[in-house]
């Protein structure tokens, strides 16, 4: 079965990233990738319900209008069960201690580890349900 | 005799030296008077003297007369006899004051000569020739006896006249003598007397002229005479009082003075703390404009590091892709005539030459941001174990380019001492570099401006970096052959914002912060070795298991 993934970032070109680094898991149909360039964006796409089998991960904390930090709240509040990643540039301690006490599953610093990423996926609990 | 005033002394003395020489002229001119009495006396006895010569002459004549009016009976005779008589009566009653009994025989004598005169006459004039002749022997006899009453007048007048001379010569001697003896006397006395009197005046004056003297030299201890109840007692409660009212404006004196000199070091302390607090505002506002240029940096850096990221992500997809072109492609390449197909490999092998270059040079600019971001404010420190000498390789590296780049002519020797069995530590990378171009930076500095101080042409700047492992802990040594360190200031050298570099070429935090780093951050300790002119050593010393370290803690 395939896993449903939503990339969250303000940036267009991370989703072209993501689309190229995961065109062979892409190919194979262990994934699917959703994209949505705002907080706004994906809350409004997790209501469509591409649910439960997805992983969400917020690419960038730093947003316009919605940040990250908020959106893994708001994420973590109607849907606890789904597992969120963060990724971002700010390694510092506060974001991260905040990032924990929301609930997010993995904090993933930039520049993105593509390989890290792609282990930590499969062993998330969700990735082998 | 300090008990009667001087004043009084004086008057005494006055009076006393008038009475002497009262008595002295009373004394000389008792002596005159009576010297002169006798003089007097002596010309009254040489008088007498001549009035019984004068009478002795008239007496001649009379007894002359007298003889002849006896024998001629001529009444001129007679007459001149009587006058004769009359002038020797005058002489004799000069004389009878001085010499009444001789005066009262003579006229016994002649009364007498005149009787036995005038009988012989009678002789004479009834022709007795004999009667007369015996009564004129007779006469003769009293004739003499005048004479010699005469005589014996004189002779006693005489003597007394010398007696009185005599006398009267004493007198004067005697009052010379008196007059020199009186002289001395008072001489002596008045001398003596003068002499105590100024001695009780000027021996306590000089007593109180040396107290005057000492109290003006400053000596306000000196010993001041006990007064007496004279003037000079007076002076001397006066002065005691002067010295005390002394004592007490020097009292007061050195408690102003002591008041000024605190106020003075009060006031001297606040401007101190003024001049440090500007110096701390200029600082403030450097590590401000430096913090904000950290800020920036970081921003720059953060910004950078975004595009490059896709650069660098991209290159290593295009690689891939390629990859898989490369082998989708493959067969329908080799399918292709031989000059298309060396064309083509050719130009993918250039593709992904061109593609590595990409990726090896956003890598080589990926690092240069990291570092950047890793040295700029706000990056976490997360302890890691690393080898320490790579680490100082690094810092001198950096340090040593930052340096050039910041002045062309720049150029010192490094030397490494590094300890090549030391295990990796673990330690915040990020903040032990920190101190390390921290300490590096300064020695750099100081022996580059003992270079441009000192003109030594000989003079080579040098640094050299020793590690060591100590087991539990490490032992990082920098030390510059620069301008050393004033002992005066060693104690401050880890104060914020103390700097001795001009303002805007330091912070004044960098030992601050690199000292927190070492011990609070990492439980370790740093310590300096100088000598002023001649070198500067800082050792490092890292223990192996930090104690109370927070990881993470921004610096």
């Amino acid at each position: 079965m395939s896993l449903s993934i939503l990339i969250v970032d303000d940036e267009p070109d991370v989703g072209e990233l993501f689309r190229q680094r995961f065109r062979r898991e892409a190919r194979q149909g262990l994934y699917v990738l959703h994209f949505a360039y705002s907080g706004e964006e994906a809350l409004s796409k997790l209501d469509t319900g591409i649910r439960p089998e997805l992983i969400v991960i917020l690419s960038d904390i730093n947003m316009p209008g919605m940040d990250g930090l908020t959106l893994l709240h708001e994420i973590k509040t109607r849907w606890p069960d789904v597992p969120v990643m963060m990724v971002t540039a700010y390694g510092d301690d506060e974001r991260r201690r905040r990032a924990d006490e929301y609930g997010a599953a993995e904090f993933i610093t930039k520049p993105v580890d593509f390989d890290l990423l792609k282990e930590r996926l499969r062993q998330l609990p969700s990735g082998t349900a | 005799m300090p008990f009667v005033s001087i004043r009084a002394r004086l008057i005494f003395l006055a009076v006393l030296l008038l009475a002497i020489l009262a008595l002295a002229s009373v004394l000389l001119i008792g002596e005159l008077v009576r010297g002169s009495h006798d003089l007097a006396e002596e010309a009254r006895l040489v008088s007498i003297v001549k009035n019984a010569n004068s009478a002795s002459k008239h007496f001649g004549d009379l007894k002359y007369w007298i003889t002849d009016a006896a024998k001629t009976f001529l009444a001129r005779s007679q007459q001149n006899a009587d006058a004769a008589k009359a002038r020797l009566n005058l002489d004799l009653q000069a004389i009878a004051p001085v010499d009444p009994t001789g005066v009262a025989a003579i006229g016994r004598e002649i009364a007498t000569l005149t009787e036995v005169a005038r009988k012989a006459a009678e002789s004479y004039s009834s022709d007795d020739s004999a009667g007369g002749n015996a009564l004129m022997q007779q006469a003769q006899i009293h004739v003499l006896n005048v004479d010699r009453e005469i005589e014996q007048i004189v002779d006693r007048s005489e003597q007394n006249a010398l007696v009185r001379r005599d006398a009267s010569m004493r007198q004067a001697e005697t009052a010379v003598t008196v007059s020199i003896a009186g002289g001395i006397i008072t001489l002596v006395l008045a001398l003596s007397l003068t002499a105590v009197i100024v001695r009780s005046i000027n021996s306590p004056l000089r007593r109180l002229e040396h107290s005057m003297a000492a109290i003006t030299r400053g000596e306000l201890e000196a010993a001041i005479p006990r007064p007496g109840r004279d003037e000079i007692g007076a002076m001397a409660s006066a002065l005691g009082m002067l010295r005390d009212s002394l004592i007490e404006r020097d009292r007061l004196d050195r408690a102003r003075q002591r008041a000024e000199a605190e106020i003075r070091a009060a006031r001297d302390a606040a401007e101190a703390a003024l001049g440090e607090l500007k110096a701390a505002q200029a600082n403030l506002i450097q590590a401000e404009k430096m913090a904000s240029l950290g800020q920036l940096t970081a921003g720059i850096a953060h910004e950078i590091k975004n595009p490059l990221n896709f650069v660098n992500n991209f290159a290593a997809l295009s690689t891939e892709l390629l990859d898989e072109l490369n082998q989708t492609a493959g067969p329908a390449i080799a399918a292709l005539d031989d000059d298309r197909r060396a064309e083509t490999e050719e130009v993918i092998a250039t593709l992904m030459g061109n593609l590595h270059k990409i990726v090896e040079h956003g890598n080589r600019a990926d690092a240069i941001v990291k570092s950047m971001l890793a040295h700029s404010r706000g990056t976490s420190g997360e302890r890691q174990t690393v080898n320490l000498n790579a680490l100082i390789e690094e810092a001198l590296n950096l340090a040593y380019h930052g340096a050039r780049a910041q002045d062309q002519s720049f150029n010192i020797t490094l030397e490494r001492e590094l300890d090549t069995t030391i295990a990796p530590i673990e330690l915040v990378p990020q903040d032990v570099t920190r101190v390390l171009l921290n300490l590096l930076g300064n020695g750099f500095y100081a022996a580059n401006r003992r270079r441009q101080q000192s003109g030594e042409a000989a003079f080579r700047p040098a640094l050299r970096v020793t590690t060591r492992d100590l087991g539990d802990a490490v032992e990082i040594r920098v030390r510059d052959n620069g301008t050393g360190i004033p002992p005066n200031i060693r104690d401050k050298l880890f104060q914020p914002f103390f700097t001795t570099k001009p303002t805007g070429e330091g912070t004044g935090l960098g030992l601050s912060i690199s000292y927190d780093i070492v011990t609070q951050q990492h439980g370790g300790t740093i310590s300096v070795d100088s000598e002023f002119g001649a070198f500067t050593e800082f050792t490092v010393r890292l223990p192996r298991r930090a104690h109370g370290a927070t990881a993470g803690r921004a610096a």
